[in-house]
C-alpha cells in the first residue's frame, strides 16, 4: 500500500524537530502546505551505461559499407536487427526497445559527443558529467568543473532549506557518488537496498538519536575541517533517509514483473521510491559490462538484452502505478568504440555514440544525424550533436530550469519533446 | 606546529608538540590498519624514532600465524583453473584480512593494499583467484622496492595481462588497453602524453600470446614470443628508436612528471585528502624520488618520519575506506576470534563498496568524501552494531567490553574515558563523551551503547 499524501503530511519529524538546520526528506505536500510547491512534478531518471558503449553494434548502419568492411567478425547480420529506417536498426538484443519506440515511447538521438573526444573512460566520464563549458573543455584540465551538471541544476532549482527538507535527488546502486551530482548543497542520499535503510539495526531509539545528533553538530559545528563537515552531512543522511524509507511498503508483489539482473533491481528501487510518493526529481543510476575490448559478441549483447528488458519493465510500471508522474529515463555512456574492431574480437575507447530517451511525451524517431564513416578522424567518427545540447533540452523542457545559468552559455535545444 | 619551511623535516618532540598517544595512533592509522591498547602504550614509551623503524623494517612473523596463513592460501591455490567470479572471492579476501589484521607487518600490508588500488585490477576480469593471488603477492613482494621494477614486473603479470587484455596486444592490430592506462593512470597522469604516445607504446608492448590448452581454448598462462614484437621503430615521449618494454618504462621514469605523480599519490594516501598538495610540497618528494631509483620505502620512510606528517595538515584528514574501518575496529576492541569473523569482515566491506580484488574500474577505489555516502555510512553503522550486539544467524557473539578491561587492567570506572583514548584519543567532542557516559552510567550492561556512540561519531569515519 502506498502512502497517501495526507498520510505523509500525518508524519512528524522528530528529527526535524530537535532542529531546523536537519536535514528531513519531508514530502512535496509539506511544500504545497508551506505554498512552494516545486515547479515541476517530472522526473529525471540518468542511466549511465559504463565503460563505453559500442554505439555501432547498438543502432547498426546496416548499410554503411566502411561498417562491414572494418568489422569483419563483430558485424551483425542485417535479418536479425529490428529496423528503425531503411539505414539503421537496433542490435537483436534489443526487442523491448523497438517496441517501445513503436508505443512512442522512446527516442534515440544519434552521435552525440563533444568536440576534442577524450578516449579516457575517466576523463570522458567526467566531462559528460560536469557538463563543462566551451572554455574549459578546452583547456584540457582534468578538473572541468568543480560541480556535477546534475548538482548545479538541483543548487539551482532548491535552496539549502529546500534540499534539506527534501531529497533533490538519490543515487541508486552506484557504489560511489556520481559526480554528476557532486556539490550539490544538501548530501544526495546512495541508496543500495531499501530493505537495508527499512530493517537498520545500527541506529539508536529516537530519543537517543536527537542527543547523538545533538553532539554531533555542536561538536562538529566549528571545525575547519572539510572531511568531517562531510562525515556528520553523512551521517545525518542516512537518519533522516532510513527515517522516510522506514515507512514505505517494500511489497514488491504489485510491482509488475521485471527480470532478474541488477540493473532491474535498481529500477524497480526507483519505481518503488516514486510510487512511495517521494517529490524527488533526479534518480542516477547505472548499467555496467560495456568496456568490451575482447570477445564482445555475447557480452555485449547480454548487456543490451538486459538494458531494453529492465527499461520495459520500469515504464510499464511507473506509467501504469503513477501515470501522474511523468518519468524521463535518459541514457549515455562516456564514448563510442572504435569503428574498426582490434584483434582479439573486441572494440577499443572511441568518441561519439547513441543517446536513448524513454518515457512518456517523446518526439519517437532516430534524431540527430547517423554517424559518418567516410570522414572519420583517429579511427572515430566526428560528433554531430553536443551532449550539453541534450541536458539543455531536458533541463528546459522537461525540469524547467534555465540550462545557460547551468552551462554558462547557450546551447540549441533539439526538437524530441512533446510539448505538454 | 611551526609550519612549513622544510615540512619533509625529521618531527622532533617538544614541549609544544610532545609525542603523545594521538601521534601515535595517528602513525598506527596511517602506516597501518589502527593500534590496538597495548602497541599503543609500546610505542608512546618507544618514541616516534623506533615505532617508525618498526613499521618499516618489523619483526618476522609469529609461525603461529604464518601458518594460519599458508593455510588460508592452500585452500585458495587448490581452485586451480576453475572460473570465479566476485560470488567466490570470500577465501582470498579473508586471508589478505587476516595478514592485515593479525600480521607483523602492516606498512607491509596498506603498502600492497595501496598498489591494488594503484594497478587496480578486478576479478570480474581475470576470473581466477590464483591469478589474483599472485598478484597480490607480487604487490606484496615490491611493496617497499624499486617502482620501475614493479612496473616490469606488473607488465608480466598474468592477472594483468588478462584484465588489460595483453594478451590480445598484437602487432597488427595493437590493443590500446594497458598502453592506456599505463600513461594515465600507473605512472603520468592525464595531460602529460598525447594518444600517439598510447599507440606507440601499445605497439613497444607486443609479444605477449595465451596459452593455449589440448583444446585450444585460452589457458591461464601468457607466453612472451619474440617473434610477435613489433620491432618497427617509435617515437614515444619525444624519443625515437626500436622501443620494446623496457625501454618504454625507463623514458616514462625519465618524465620529473613521473615521480611528481607517483608522489601525489602517496601523498594522498598517507598524508590528506583534503587538500590537493602544491608543488612546494611535492618537489622536495619527487626530486628524492628520483634520486633514490624511485625506492618507494626511501619516500615513505620520510613522509612518515617528518614533521607534516604529524601536523594538524595530516592529523584526521583522511576518511577511513571500509577495510580501514573494519579491520581497524579489529583490531582495536580486540572481540573473540570466531572461525568466521573474517568472512563477515569481508562482506561488509563488500556492502560498503570496497571488494577487494574487485575495484569497480583500473581507477581504483576514489576514497575520501567519496566515502562519505548514506550507503556506506549506513553499512558501517550496521557492521558495528553487529560487532557490539552480536549475530546469531552467522555465529557472531555479542562483545564483551568488561573482557577487554579486564585484560588491559583498567577498571570498570574509566571504562568510556578508555574507550575513548583508545579509538579517538582526544578527537571526542565533549557532547558525545557526555552522552556515552551517561548511557554508560545507567548499568554496565548499557556500555556497549557507549561504544556504539563513540564507533557511529563523525570523527570516528575519519583517519
Amino acid at each position: 500500500m502506498n502512502y497517501s499524501r495526507r498520510e505523509f503530511l500525518g508524519l512528524s519529524s522528530t528529527l526535524l524537530a530537535t532542529s531546523a538546520a536537519v536535514p528531513a526528506f519531508l514530502k512535496q505536500t509539506a511544500f504545497a502546505a508551506a505554498g512552494k510547491e516545486l515547479t515541476s512534478d517530472q522526473v529525471l531518471v540518468v542511466l549511465q551505461l559504463t565503460g563505453g558503449n559500442d554505439g555501432l553494434n547498438t543502432v547498426v548502419p546496416f548499410t554503411d559499407k566502411t561498417y562491414r568492411r572494418l568489422r569483419p567478425k563483430l558485424q551483425l547480420a542485417d535479418d536479425k536487427l529490428h529496423r528503425l529506417n531503411d539505414h539503421v536498426g537496433l542490435h537483436p538484443s534489443l526487442k523491448e526497445l523497438k517496441s517501445l519506440m513503436e508505443e512512442d515511447q522512446a527516442a534515440i538521438i544519434q552521435s552525440v559527443g563533444y568536440p576534442n573526444p577524450n578516449r579516457s573512460h575517466f576523463e570522458s566520464m567526467a566531462i559528460w558529467q560536469t557538463g563543462p563549458s566551451d572554455q574549459k573543455l578546452s583547456s584540457q584540465k582534468s578538473v572541468y568543473a568543480p560541480e556535477g551538471w546534475l548538482a548545479r541544476m538541483i543548487n539551482q532549482r532548491a535552496t539549502v532549506a529546500q534540499q534539506s527538507a527534501a531529497a533533490q535527488a538519490f543515487n541508486i546502486g552506484l557504489d560511489e557518488m556520481p559526480q554528476a551530482l557532486f556539490g550539490s548543497r544538501v548530501q544526495v542520499p546512495s541508496i543500495k537496498s531499501l530493505a537495508q535503510f527499512k530493517h537498520s539495526t545500527g541506529l539508536f531509539d529516537q530519543k537517543t538519536q536527537q542527543a547523538q545528533i545533538a553532539a554531533w553538530k555542536n561538536g562538529t559545528g566549528s571545525t575547519s575541517n572539510p572531511l568531517l563537515q562531510a562525515a556528520l552531512q553523512s551521517s545525518l543522511a542516512v537518519h533522516t533517509t532510513a527515517e522516510q524509507i522506514r515507512k514505505i511498503n517494500l511489497d514488491q508483489s504489485t510491482s509488475g514483473k521485471y527480470p532478474e539482473n541488477p540493473l532491474a533491481e535498481r529500477l524497480r528501487m526507483v519505481a518503488q521510491l516514486i510510487r512511495a510518493g517521494f517529490s524527488t526529481p533526479i534518480y542516477y543510476t547505472e548499467h555496467t559490462g560495456f568496456d568490451t575490448h575482447s570477445q564482445q559478441l555475447n557480452s555485449h549483447g547480454n548487456a543490451l538484452s538486459d538494458l531494453g528488458r529492465s527499461l520495459n519493465a520500469f515504464i510499464s510500471d511507473v506509467s501504469k502505478h503513477v501515470p501522474n508522474r511523468p518519468v524521463l529515463v535518459l541514457v549515455f555512456s562516456e564514448f563510442g568504440r572504435r569503428v574498426e574492431e582490434n584483434a582479439s574480437a573486441g572494440t577499443d575507447h572511441g568518441t561519439a555514440g547513441p543517446v536513448f530517451l524513454v518515457g512518456s511525451n517523446l518526439k519517437s524517431a532516430v534524431h540527430g544525424p547517423d554517424p559518418d564513416l567516410e570522414n572519420l578522424v583517429d579511427g572515430d567518427p566526428v560528433f554531430g550533436v553536443d551532449f550539453r545540447s541534450v541536458y539543455a533540452t531536458i533541463l528546459e523542457d522537461w525540469l524547467n530550469v534555465p540550462s545557460q545559468t547551468v552551462f554558462g552559455q547557450k546551447f540549441d535545444k533539439l526538437d524530441i519533446l512533446k510539448t505538454t | 606546529m611551526k609550519s612549513d619551511s622544510q615540512p619533509w623535516a625529521p618531527y622532533v618532540p617538544t614541549p609544544e608538540e610532545p609525542w603523545n598517544l594521538d601521534k601515535v595512533a595517528h602513525l598506527h592509522r596511517r602506516a597501518g590498519f589502527a593500534a590496538n591498547w597495548e602497541e599503543l602504550h609500546r610505542d608512546l614509551k618507544a618514541g616516534p624514532a623506533e615505532s617508525i623503524d618498526r613499521l618499516l623494517h618489523p619483526p618476522p612473523a609469529p609461525q603461529k600465524f604464518r601458518r594460519v596463513a599458508d593455510v588460508l592460501k592452500n585452500i585458495i591455490e587448490s581452485s586451480g583453473d576453475d572460473f570465479m567470479t566476485t560470488e567466490d572471492l570470500s577465501p582470498l579476501q579473508a586471508w589478505w584480512l587476516f595478514r592485515m589484521t593479525f600480521g607483523s607487518d602492516p606498512l607491509g600490508e596498506k603498502l600492497t593494499l595501496f598498489w591494488h588500488n594503484h594497478f587496480a585490477t578486478a576479478i570480474s576480469g581475470v576470473n581466477n583467484l590464483k591469478l589474483m593471488l599472485d598478484q597480490n603477492e607480487l604487490f606484496r613482494e615490491h611493496a617497499r622496492g624499486k617502482f620501475g621494477d614493479l612496473l616490469i614486473a606488473i607488465e608480466a603479470n598474468p592477472a594483468m595481462l588478462k584484465w588489460l587484455n595483453g594478451g590480445a596486444n598484437q602487432k597488427e592490430h595493437p590493443n590500446e588497453n594497458f598502453a592506456r592506462e599505463l600513461l594515465e593512470l600507473f605512472t603520468l597522469g592525464e595531460g602529460h602524453y598525447s594518444e600517439t604516445d598510447i599507440r606507440e607504446a601499445a605497439r613497444s608492448l607486443t609479444g605477449w600470446k595465451p596459452g593455449r590448452d589440448t583444446q585450444l581454448n585460452e589457458t591461464n598462462e601468457f607466453i612472451y614470443d619474440e617473434t610477435l614484437v613489433d620491432t618497427g621503430p617509435k617515437t614515444f615521449l619525444g624519443q625515437t628508436g626500436s622501443w620494446r618494454c623496457d625501454d618504454i618504462f625507463r623514458i616514462i621514469l625519465q618524465q620529473p612528471e613521473a615521480a611528481k605523480y607517483l608522489c601525489r599519490r602517496l601523498y594522498r594516501w598517507f598524508v590528506s585528502e583534503s587538500t590537493i598538495p602544491d608543488d612546494t610540497l611535492i618537489e622536495p618528494l619527487a626530486m628524492q624520488m628520483r634520486a633514490s631509483n624511485y625506492s618507494i620505502e626511501h619516500v615513505v620512510g620520510i613522509i612518515l618520519r617528518s614533521q607534516h606528517f604529524f601536523s594538524s595538515a595530516a592529523c584526521w584528514q583522511r576518511v577511513k575506506s571500509p577495510v580501514e574501518f573494519c579491520v581497524g575496529t579489529i583490531r582495536q576492541l580486540e572481540p573473540k576470534r570466531i572461525p568466521n569473523l573474517l568472512p563477515l569482515v569481508a562482506l561488509n566491506c563488500d556492502q560498503q563498496g570496497q571488494i577487494l580484488f574487485n575495484p569497480p574500474s583500473v581507477k581504483g577505489w576514489d576514497g575520501g568524501t567519496a566515502w562519505l555516502n548514506s550507503n556506506c555510512t549506513l553499512t558501517r553503522l550496521n557492521w558495528i552494531a553487529e560487532l557490539l550486539n552480536g549475530k546469531p544467524l552467522s555465529g557472531l557473539p555479542a562483545y564483551d567490553p568488561t573482557h577487554w578491561l579486564k585484560e588491559h587492567s583498567i577498571e570498570p570506572s574509566q571504562a568510556v574515558n578508555s574507550f575513548s583514548k583508545l579509538l579517538l584519543q582526544n578527537n571526542l567532542s565533549p557532547e558525545s563523551e557526555a552522552l556515552a557516559n551517561r548511557l554508560a552510567a545507567k548499568d554496565q550492561q548499557q556500555l556497549r551503547a557507549a561504544l556504539l556512540v563513540l564507533l557511529q561519531t563523525p570523527e570516528f569515519q575519519l583517519a
